[in-house]
């Protein structure tokens, strides 16, 4: 198994090895960054390679001495480098959207906690019925794709996806 | 590092639904696990179409019309329908009520160990959202003679116990582990007394108010 972890507590990496450790980091500090400050962020590619870069030079410096994992440590430096963005935002923010436009928190909260009782009530269908919903319904799927993925005909994928679908209604009706 | 993080709480990270604490620790696990990450990625995926298709999943069926409706839909195209169909209804309520005259047989069981899903045994309250965790659970029995178990999963909760023909309490124990905002399933199964599965309710989620 190569490569399952991006990094441990261990040997502080250098050169190409710092490099390859740093770049397997990006998709997540991305990630992060978004999930903070929503996808419309503009600017969020730049903040990703601030943290790549003030990482990577505080790591060659030695700054960094290896009493944390490097993901962390990255981590660390991510969740700063959000705040100092929002920071930063909120000080020059001219233009805010009025209150009147944005989601109703509670609305918000009470959607959320009905898709979590959907989620739960989906864990709960038949395997095949579960793996059908999720990949021709949810995911959207060609249906012969997923017939192929779950070695069966493209009739009982329909079929089982539309079991699934009337399963959930059930439970979620009490 | 910390542990690897089940399915169900990564869902409620997608959703905004941990405290600040289980972020952080969350997020500082992933930037450590490739394979939590990817994980993550899949129920991100899965999670987004869930909230993009909730409304779908829970309106009413309208995919399969009523008897009344197939039947209206034959007679408009072919009048001579309408005789056999007709034929063929009142064959139907007759035969129902010749077998409902009859009434069940005692003891009488699906052949060859079959499971009769809510044929009979339906699971009633709780429901839905609850201001307080409940204090028991009940349902519309079986046949007689059957032996019940009771099961109710959910995050950090997979409780089953034997239980009385109509319902059961639920101990102190396990409704202080119920958490507010957190969606629980449950369902109740019957069992002959040589332990064979006989009939399983239907499943039922419910949560306590936050």
């Amino acid at each position: 198994m190569e490569d399952t972890k991006v990094q441990a507590k261990g040997p502080i990496p250098a050169g190409d090895e710092l490099d390859r450790v740093l770049d397997k980091l990006r998709p997540l500090i991305g990630y992060k960054i978004k999930k903070a400050l929503g996808t419309a962020t503009p600017d969020w590619e730049d903040i990703v390679n601030e943290v790549l870069m003030q990482a990577g030079e505080k790591i060659a410096s030695g700054e960094f001495r290896g009493e944390s994992s490097v993901g962390t440590f990255v981590y660390t430096i991510t969740s700063r480098r959000i705040i100092d963005h929002i920071r930063r935002k909120s000080r020059v923010l001219r233009d805010a959207p009025e209150a009147g436009l944005l989601p109703d928190p509670q609305e918000q909260v009470e959607r959320n906690e009905q898709v979590e009782l959907l989620l739960e009530a989906i864990r709960h269908l038949k395997p095949r019925h579960r793996e059908a919903l999720e990949l021709f319904y949810l995911q959207e799927l060609p249906r012969e794709e997923v017939a192929r993925r779950m070695k069966t005909s493209p009739a009982k994928i329909s079929e089982w996806a539309n079991y699934a679908k009337k399963s959930l209604r059930k439970i979620m009706a009490g | 590092m910390t542990n690897c993080w089940e399915e169900r709480q990564m869902d409620r990270y997608v959703l905004g639904r941990l405290s600040e604490a289980e972020i952080r620790e969350f997020e500082e696990h992933y930037f450590n696990c490739p394979a939590c990450f990817a994980r993550l990625q899949e129920r991100e995926a899965t999670v987004g179409a869930v909230v993009r298709k909730t409304g779908d999943l829970l309106a009413p069926d309208v995919s399969a019309p009523s008897l009344g409706g197939r039947i209206r839909a034959a007679v408009a195209f072919r009048p001579w329908a309408a005789i056999a169909a007709a034929a063929g209804l009142v064959l139907v309520i007759a035969a129902g009520l010749l077998v409902l005259g009859r009434g069940p047989q005692a003891g009488s069981a699906p052949a060859g160990g079959e499971i009769v899903r809510g044929a009979t045994l339906v699971a009633l309250e709780p429901s839905g959202s609850l201001k307080t965790a409940p204090a028991a659970l009940g349902w519309k029995p079986a046949a007689a003679g059957r032996e019940y178990q009771v099961e109710i999963s959910g995050p950090e909760l997979s409780w089953t116990s034997p239980a009385t023909e109509t319902g059961t309490a639920l101990p102190e124990e396990v409704r202080s582990r119920l958490r507010p905002g957190v969606a629980y399933v449950w369902q109740v199964k019957a069992y002959a007394p040589d332990g064979t599965l006989m009939e399983k309710s239907n499943k039922i989620a419910f949560k306590i108010q936050r």
